[in-house]
């Protein structure tokens, strides 16, 4: 460690591996089997929609201005502006969307260049090399989650954020689930950034796992079941309210 | 591609790593792992002006930031991870087209824009000479040094104060210019404030949240409520705005903007006619039974029994006795054997001669709030009697209960009565320093954790404090006699991080003031519109830049801030400048600013470094290694100590000596009844309820709207403004919140572009209109820049800077001085082509 103290590291290496121990400790993925499939519950009741995680989503992996692989939708009409129903009650919620990396992903099937595959812990990968750029797969998302390198992306600041090396213009890209930091043990950034705690990520072949329990307690839903993607991304319902 | 990835770092080289698992992807699994490296990752702290000072990591590749991410390593694991999106955003600031990368001298009229780079010797001795003829002709307590928030920068902001009291300058003041002093506490309390700390909310069993809306502005701390959701608590939200807190209450009410003191009235009097208030505890802790002179409204002293006896000792009725009793204020509590009587007229005779009918304080505070049945306290507030009832009967049964005051109650004119309101509210319930509960009212960054003495004063001198409302819109004919306004008036502005020409209220009035002024230095990073009128500008190292200390009112953390990047461009910190400042202006004072920063860290650690002080056994190595916790109880709540032992109010609280804050609760206990000659003549000796001031300065028939300016959720004030992430979420126009019924009367519908205005200014933005926002309402998220409107200043060429003589009974600087009421102001709405 250096004369700094041990929360600040100066060795040039992964952003991962210069994390101050208890950092890296508050976001340790832990023990895991061999073969996970890697899943997300979202807490909709501790949803505040700050889009903390779809900003540190951007910054970590260099998306272009215009762009958001992670963004947060508000039940309703416009940006946070509530529901009202015929006798003016108001409600107000918000879905986080990114890709739900399906167990039957139509956009891997349609892939005409295998650029997108499922990869390491079953999630939806795309090779931006092989990718040509065709956007079938953004046709076959029903999610809408994919978004496209039209051209000269531009980023704010203009040499660019984060970890992630950016894409080829004329490729498709989307949320990896943050593999880079799975591989190094910790959890995607946008678990790690959520400052209400409504993101769980975990093992959905794990029965022991916290993201199992909660999404069997809470009745977790997917998104577009009848489509049959089979998302592994789960939405916890709204708790009951207890009016006076 | 081969290229690219020879600067990347693959997961197959990092010793240790976890498995991903294996998949049908295998071939390309390297790819998929790729990262760029970074140099180093530093702890650090944000800083802006919203109280959270959150612990981050700042990633650092080629010298800039590349990303910022919550470190959330606080050693009480419920705060991780603290940070918000605006925190997360700041590299684009850091490192943005707005940042001012070079002194700036003004080329073209004031105002203009136009300046030519400087160097930095020329800047400084410009600005040196300048301050120096203004101080040997006018005095130096002429020139204002205006800041914000120290507690988000001990250090830095630190070193105005030094400066100002090296060379005699008038520091201004934030807290109060802010609106966010909450006069209802050292009033009642004689406290400038005192909150639970954020994780405390998770223990209520009933959150009453008056005009706050922490899921949009306390982004970080707003997971404790719902943690208190999740237990069981019932959460109720009283608001005119069906808000993102709304949105998740188990009750939303929807009053009337400015009327919070009727509503927590009505709820008083249903508790005390529904037999659960807790007599007892008013007894012990409030000056409720302390007898009150009926002919002049001025408490009974022992000096008035006898000649010779104590003006400072009180007298109540013992009803066992049947006879008056002497009481002191070393104690709180009731003497042994005295029954002390909350009602009731007793003829007491003088030292006089003279028998004066007396009766306790509590009898002036009980037939005020009988008039505010839950019938009456509805039709002023507009929710309806029976959800009064509710709320009194499931608030005072449940236990704990806490209730959460924002700056939606806070900032009015009269902002001090709906606190005084709801504090009698929490005391009646004896929800008073109880883990739970609590009356705090979060809207500002304020609370000196440590004594900054040993850093802030210097030489034996310490800086004159003038609030910034006098600077901006001159004295008051009631200003308090121990304001040191210059004689010579104001000459100088020194404007450091602050957006003062966009952000203070009734601006117009402001600029006026900045019209008539030889000088006007500000110090920032960013071209903000206050730079842009600015004589010389001088860049100041953000806070990723420097070394700083900063703790949090809701956060009894101390955190080191530490520098992750060299300053960008050409930009100094605030005391390289000051200590370059100092040394031209007088040269023999130098030496007091030549402290490194490590050095001046340890200065302000030094003076609670003492047995039970706050900052006991803390050291600047501890702080590099983390956030350390003050020595403070845990749970960190107010009032334990009086509750618990029966010590008079107030606690102690930095900087003010504790003499000071006697004098605004003399009796040493809670007040409710205040006897001071101007809550005497004002009629506001106990709490009521007072109708919104502009009503009496505007005219509703020409202005028939609230003009309401409540903190974004995308900005903190007006930084985050430019942040382009934040813009691509909410857009890059202001906009007009209206209700379908007032656009519908005026023939305004969403995008139309329409004018604000009141007989202060007027702006132009774009409308949207929506049911959360209430009829005869008109909001515009306040912190917008100029460039965002169609054409005007912003919201705060309308807002009003009317002074309360009630803040101005005594003065201490941002603890009994005059607070700001944004939103109590009318306005009027009209469509423009």
């Amino acid at each position: 460690m250096s004369a700094e103290g041990s929360t600040t590291t100066t060795t040039a290496r992964s952003a991962v591996e210069a994390l101050p121990p208890k950092s890296r400790e508050y976001g340790a993925i832990g023990t895991t089997s061999d073969e996970p499939r890697w899943g997300m519950a979202v807490d909709t009741e501790r949803c505040i929609g700050c889009w903390s995680c779809a900003v540190i989503c951007k910054s970590e992996n260099d998306i272009p201005l215009g762009m958001w692989w992670n963004r947060i939708l508000t039940e309703g009409e416009g940006l946070d502006q509530p529901t009202v129903d015929n006798g003016g009650d108001m409600t107000m919620g918000w879905v986080p969307l990114a890709c739900q990396h399906c167990d039957d992903p139509p956009c891997e099937k349609v892939c005409p260049t295998g650029a997108t595959y499922v990869g390491e812990g079953k999630l939806v990968m795309v090779d931006q090399d092989n990718c040509i750029g065709c956007r079938y797969c953004m046709a076959a998302c029903p999610y809408g989650v994919r978004v496209f390198n039209w051209g000269d992306a531009e980023y704010a600041p203009p040499a660019g954020t984060g970890v992630v090396p950016p894409r080829p213009t004329g490729s498709v890209e989307k949320c990896t689930m943050c593999i880079h930091r799975l591989a190094e043990g910790v959890v995607p950034s946008c678990v790690w950034s959520c400052p209400a705690e409504a993101r769980i990520f975990g093992d959905l072949d794990d029965p022991n796992s916290d993201i199992v329990a909660k999404i069997k307690a809470r009745g977790g839903k997917q998104l577009l079941e009848d489509k049959g993607t089979h998302p592994k991304v789960f939405y916890l319902e709204p708790r009951r309210r207890r009016p006076l | 591609m081969v290229e690219r990835r020879k600067v990347l770092i693959g997961a197959a080289v990092v010793g240790g790593a976890a498995a991903v698992g294996a998949g049908t992807g295998a071939a390309e699994a390297d790819a998929s792992h790729d990262t760029l490296p970074v140099d180093k990752v530093v702890r650090t702290t944000c800083s802006p002006n919203c109280t959270g000072s959150c612990g981050q990591l700042a990633f650092v590749r080629d010298g800039r930031v590349v990303k910022i991410q919550q470190a959330a390593d606080y050693p009480d694991k419920a705060y991780n991870p603290r940070g918000c999106m605006k925190g997360l955003s700041y590299l684009q600031q850091i490192h943005g087209d707005d940042r001012i990368m070079t002194p700036l001298i003004r080329t073209g009229t004031r105002g203009s824009g136009e300046f030519r780079e400087a160097t930095w010797d020329e800047a400084l001795d410009r600005v040196a000479a300048e301050l120096k003829r203004i101080g040997t002709t006018y005095g130096y307590d002429s020139i204002h040094v205006f800041g914000q928030v120290p507690g988000s920068g001990y250090l830095h902001k630190g070193a105005n104060y030094r400066a100002a009291a090296l060379l005699g300058m008038t520091h201004g003041t934030s807290f109060d210019f802010n609106g966010d002093l909450p006069m209802g506490m050292p009033i009642t309390f004689g406290v400038q404030n005192a909150e639970h700390e954020a994780k405390d909310w998770a223990n209520t069993r009933f959150a009453l949240v008056v005009g706050a809306n922490p899921l949009e502005t306390r982004i970080p701390d707003a997971k404790f409520l719902l943690d208190a959701a999740d237990a069981g608590a019932q959460i109720v939200v009283v608001d005119p705005t069906f808000s993102s807190t709304a949105a998740k209450a188990d009750t939303w009410l929807r009053i009337e903007p400015g009327t919070d003191a009727a509503f927590a009235l009505g709820v008083v009097n249903h508790v005390l006619a529904s037999g659960l208030g807790d007599l007892d505890f008013v007894r012990t802790y409030s000056d409720a039974a302390l007898l009150v002179r009926t002919d002049t409204g001025r408490r009974l002293r022992e000096a008035d029994l006898r000649s010779g006896g104590d003006p400072n000792r009180y007298v109540v009725w013992d009803a066992a006795a049947g006879a008056a009793a002497v009481i002191g204020t070393d104690r709180l509590g009731m003497p042994a054997g005295v029954s002390a009587a909350l009602d009731g007229t007793y003829q007491i005779r003088t030292a006089d001669g003279a028998v004066v009918a007396c009766e306790p304080g509590w009898a002036a505070v009980s037939r005020e709030v009988a008039k505010w049945t839950p019938e009456h306290a509805a039709e002023v507030c507009g929710a309806s009697a029976e959800m009064i009832r509710r709320v009194a009967v499931a608030y005072a049964t449940a236990e704990p209960a806490m209730i959460m005051m924002g700056g939606g109650t806070n900032h009015w004119f009269h902002g001090d009565m709906a606190g005084r309101a709801f504090a009698l509210l929490a005391t009646v319930t004896g929800n008073i320093g109880r883990s739970g509960g609590g009356f705090s009212v979060y809207v500002g960054q304020y609370k000196v954790r440590l004594d900054p003495s040993q850093w802030y004063n210097a030489a034996g001198k310490k800086a004159k404090i003038v609030p910034s409302v006098y600077f901006a819109y001159g004295p008051t004919p009631t200003m308090h006699p121990d304001v040191p306004y210059p004689k010579a008036g104001y000459k100088a502005l020194f404007c450091t991080f602050a957006n003062m020409f966009v952000q203070s209220a009734d601006v117009n009035r402001l600029m006026r003031t900045v019209d008539g002024l030889d000088l006007v230095v500000v110090l920032d990073h960013q071209m903000t519109d206050t730079v842009k009128h600015a004589d010389v500008v001088l860049p100041v190292a953000s806070w990723y830049e420097k070394t700083d200390l900063t703790a949090t009112p809701l956060h009894p953390f101390l955190q080191l801030q530490q520098a992750a990047i060299e300053p960008v461009g050409e930009s100094r910190t605030e005391l390289d400048i000051w200590r370059e400042l100092v040394r031209r202006i007088a040269p023999e004072q130098a030496s007091y600013m030549d402290v490194s920063e490590d050095d001046a860290v340890r200065l302000l650690l030094a003076a609670s470094n003492v047995a039970g002080g706050p900052t006991e056994g803390i050291t600047l190595e501890q702080l590099k290694e983390g956030p350390v916790r003050l020595r403070v109880p845990d749970p960190d709540i107010p009032f334990g100590d009086q509750i618990r032992n029966l010590t008079p109010f107030p606690p102690k609280q930095f900087p003010a000596p504790i003499e000071k804050l006697r004098e605004f609760v003399p009796t040493g206990r809670i007040e409710f009844y205040k006897d001071d000659a101007r809550f005497i003549s004002a009629g506001e000796t106990v709490p009521t309820y007072l109708t919104p001031h502009d009503d009496s300065v505007s005219d509703p028939a020409r202005y028939p709207l609230r003009f309401l300016t409540p903190h974004s959720k995308w900005r903190i004030h007006s930084t985050y403004a430019n942040n382009p992430w934040m813009r691509e979420i909410h857009g890059d126009r202001a906009q007009v919140f209206m209700n379908p019924a007032d656009a519908d009367a005026r023939g305004i519908r969403d995008d139309h572009a329409v004018e604000v205005f009141n007989e202060r200014g007027s702006f132009v933005a774009w409308a949207v209109v929506d049911e959360a926002h209430k009829e005869g309402s008109v909001t515009v998220f306040e912190g917008w820049w100029p460039g965002q409107f169609a054409r005007g200043r912003g919201v705060n060429e309308l807002t009003s800077s009317e002074v309360n003589p009630i803040h101005e009974v005594h003065f201490v600087a941002n603890m009994w001085s005059p607070s700001t009421g944004w939103k109590d102001c009318r306005c009027e709405v009209r469509r423009v082509s």
